[in-house]
């Protein structure tokens, strides 16, 4: 496996084989002022601003043991270096999954899904991982392990170090094992195309789907999904009209990892402007969009970057990098999304990892 | 009191004994303490400045909504003055395309829902306070609810939060659109008991009301059957939206109160309420009820129409109210644990009541093993409330020791801040102290909440706070 992140290698890659370990590494790296950037699948390596240090991969591979997994408490808990694929697996053999999906789950593992807040077409109907993480532990950049959370689904105690570290892009910590409540398989599931923008039918209540993508190469092309009890599925089919079966559900789910364009960037919008960003994307620019959620990653050349992030702010939105060379993350900030609470988020990160050595600039 | 009075008006300012009174304690009221004064501000920017002026004094100060609490979370410190925010209850935008509202921090909870309904949608944590409490509280406590199982929680539904920090600055966490960039700080603001600084505004999902329900009321003669079931439920792979149980002493206490012709023999009731599109949904309703019958149910009832399913439902949110027929005090614990140790759990609660002399009612969330037992007493008899704090820590000890937590919705507050090293090691409290410290430096916002410090009581041991002079 390469670790390269924005054409820079590390110098050396660690693969601890116990929380132990991970904390005697991380001391180290405090001690000999090393920037380290914990390293699952590297599938996401390109989310955040443009790291300002990378010394050491600190690999999670050797950690991807079950845990435990509670089928009629609907909880499950593994370390945080297993796959997606190999955490579907174990559910599957009782009748459960857990319904986040990244790019290429065979090789996306749990931590880094954690780390990136990463999710696929399902969070329509489910959310992300942080609407599905349990609990979490990690170790901190002075090696002291830490937990937040626990393994019911319901838990105020203590203040929510978890959603915090949900999305933190590796900066706060190295998360090294995650409990997480399950949902039942659905029994039934179909897919359906519609070449149209029936969006606003689709978005009322009277369907109850399971995603809604919206690929674009110029016009808008509909991915439905549905789930459930074969009368569910069945009677909501026959009232999409115009709809062929087309089960591209793996090819949208990877699209964002596989995409060839220079550069991917993650708008999230209202809904209902959906299109309308779609509509200003020059001729050749792709999109796809979780419609339902406003949630549009877009695969555009560097020279589109400007004007986007001008309709995105114009419209009230955000925009993130996911796939960017270095130069242009230098270039054009992105860092005014982050809003008026960017001095807290600094204040957290040095309260959190005062030595400074987990991902240096990716975050805030 | 003058330069607050400038920021809010002269009837802003509440200092009279009398009136005080009123905000001595929330729902939790084995502890009280009259805050030094109560100002009620009307706007986020009226709130920012009466914070900034306690700030430059060195005041501490604390949030309260409608003091619906059940941890003591708004029980004001020596000198606190208190923020009641329940002036700034306006709805102030509603935007059923794109399923938002943003409102201030004093609308209540269900006033959010009515207001959205007409247009086929509803605001999803609905906790049993619902008709009192406000979003604000809500966003404080991470708030939950019977629905939750299916809906998730107050985290799951607050995309944005305006807030005032404690040395009173506006700033906004989270955005109006998803996935919002950086650390999730709405996230970590939510839940914070009020410790971190003030929400005054929260923009919202909008869920859409089911279009269909189908809700099921099962008798059972033992609690086994009863928590039996749940299991099976779950087991079949069905996720109901609200699964509720309550026991024999709640079924009397409801039936005497409400008379909704629950039978006062029973042991135990579950309410069962699965919801979505109505295609598929008589399917599941049959197969749940089918095991509730395997489960040793004597009866089971479906409600046929919406009269019907608000009468089941009646029963089960005015529970803990109607409790107030069997003993002038009740204290209302909250811990969780996992679903499939109900059965064991429950019957070592029983005899923890039986071991203090206290009668334990339940009624909770059992689809996601939250716990309420009621434990009922007189406040008047210091040796009944000493056993109620020392009936309290081993419940909630024998929720940790099943793999359990000590609040699934109630918070800390101060009732368990001594408990809180059971469940969190020195380095858990340490990152949690650290990141208090980066929204409340000075400790001035809500201090002697959620965190264990050094003068607070040890496991164990309890001090009645006194009481000011009447």
């Amino acid at each position: 496996m390469s670790y390269t992140v924005e054409s820079r290698e590390p110098r050396e890659v660690w693969v601890p084989g116990s929380p132990v370990e991970i904390a005697r590494l991380v001391q180290r790296a405090a001690e000999e002022k090393l920037a380290v950037v914990p390293w699952g699948g590297g599938t996401h390596q390109g989310l955040g601003y443009a790291l300002t240090g990378y010394d050491v991969a600190l690999s999670t591979a050797r950690l991807n043991r079950l845990v435990a997994h509670e089928p009629y408490d609907l909880t499950v808990t593994v370390e945080a270096g297993m796959t997606l694929a190999e955490l579907d697996s174990v559910l599957a053999k009782h009748g459960q999954r857990l319904p986040c999906e990244v790019p290429h789950p065979e090789r996306a593992t749990v931590g880094g899904m954690l780390a990136s807040n990463a999710s696929g077409p399902m969070r329509h109907s489910f959310g992300t991982p942080r609407d599905l993480v349990l609990g979490m532990k990690m170790v901190l950049s002075g090696g002291q392990e830490v937990k937040g959370g626990g393994r019911v689904v319901k838990n105020v105690s203590g203040y929510d170090v978890v959603r915090l570290f949900v999305g933190s892009l590796g900066t706060l910590g190295v998360i090294f094992e995650a409990s997480f409540k399950v949902l039942p398989r659905p029994r039934h599931r179909r897919v359906l195309r519609i070449d149209g923008d029936c969006l606003d039918t689709l978005t009322s209540a009277d369907f109850s789907l399971a995603f809604l993508e919206l690929f674009w190469d110029g016009q808008p092309h509909l991915y439905v999904g549905l789930e459930g009890e074969k009368k569910l599925v069945e009677s909501q089919a026959k009232r999409l009209r115009d709809a062929v079966e087309d089960d591209a559900y793996a090819w949208l789910r990877d699209l964002p990892h596989d995409h060839p364009a220079p550069v991917v960037l993650k708008a999230s919008i209202m809904p209902s402007d959906v299109l309308e960003l779609l509509r200003t994307l020059p001729p050749g620019a792709q999109a796809l969009a979780s419609a339902g959620v406003g949630v549009v990653r877009l695969f555009v050349s560097p020279e589109t970057v400007p004007a986007l992030a001008d309709t995105v702010q114009r419209m009230g939105g955000t925009l993130v990098w996911e796939r960017a060379p270095a130069a242009l993350r230098e270039q054009i900030s992105l860092r005014e999304f982050l809003g008026d609470s960017r001095p807290l988020m600094q204040q957290i990160k040095e309260a959190v990892d005062p030595a400074a050595i987990f991902s240096p600039g990716r975050l805030p | 009191m003058d330069d607050l009075r400038r920021i809010v008006g002269a009837d802003g300012v509440v200092t009279t004994p009398g009136e005080l009174a009123v905000y001595e304690c929330d729902a939790y009221t084995l502890e009280k303490f009259v805050p030094r004064a109560v100002v009620l501000p009307r706007s986020t920017e009226e709130t920012a400045a009466v914070v900034k002026v306690l700030h430059q004094r060195k005041i501490p100060f604390l949030p309260r909504g409608a003091g619906t609490g059940l941890s003591g979370g708004t029980m004001p410190e020596e000198g606190a003055v208190m923020i009641a925010l329940t002036r700034m209850n306006r709805i102030l935008e509603v935007d059923v395309r794109n399923r938002r509202a943003r409102v201030q921090s004093g609308v209540v909870n269900v006033q959010l829902s009515k207001k959205v309904a007409p247009q086929g949608y509803h605001y999803a944590p609905d906790p049993s306070s619902q008709s009192s409490c406000t979003i604000g509280g809500n966003v404080a406590e991470n708030s939950g609810g019977p629905h939750t199982l299916k809906y998730g929680v107050t985290t799951n539904h607050v995309l944005e939060l305006e807030v005032v920090t404690p040395d009173g600055r506006i700033v906004h966490l989270g955005a109006r659109t998803e996935d919002a960039p950086g650390y999730d700080v709405r996230g970590l603001f939510i839940g914070s008991e009020g410790t971190f600084g003030i929400a005054t505004s929260a923009l919202v999902r909008l869920t859409p009301l089911p279009r269909a329900w189908r809700t099921m009321l099962a008798i059972f003669d033992s609690v086994d059957g009863a928590t039996e079931t749940v299991s099976a439920i779950i087991g079949e792979g069905i996720l109901p939206a609200a699964l509720e149980m309550m026991d024999h002493l709640i079924i009397c206490a409801v039936e005497d109160a409400f008379h909704l012709g629950f039978p006062k023999d029973a042991q135990a009731i579950l309410i069962i309420e699965l919801d979505g599109l109505d295609d598929g949904l008589d399917d599941q309703a049959e197969r749940v009820m089918q095991l509730c019958r395997e489960h040793r149910a004597r009866e089971v009832r479906r409600a046929t129409n919406p009269i019907e399913r608000d009468a089941i439902w009646q029963g089960r949110k005015k529970a803990i109210g109607a409790v107030g027929r069997f003993a002038p005090s009740f204290c209302t614990q909250d811990g969780v644990i996992p679903r499939t140790r109900l059965p064991e759990v429950l019957r070592n609660i029983a005899a923890i009541g039986e071991k203090y002399k206290l009668r334990v009612a339940n009624v909770f969330h059992a689809g996601d093993g939250n716990l309420h037992p009621n434990l009922l007493f007189d406040e008047r008899d210091p040796e009944q409330v000493k056993n109620v704090f020392l009936a309290g820590n081993e419940i909630l000890e024998e929720c940790l020791r099943v793999g359990g937590t000590l609040t699934g919705e109630h918070g800390i507050g101060v009732e368990k801040i001594a408990l809180m090293p059971m469940l969190f090691s020195e380095h858990d409290l340490a990152l949690m102290t650290r990141l208090r410290a980066t929204f409340n430096p000075d400790g001035l916002c809500n201090p002697g909440k959620v965190l264990p410090s050094g003068s607070r009581g040890c496991a164990g041991e309890f001090v009645l706070r006194k009481e000011q002079g009447a």
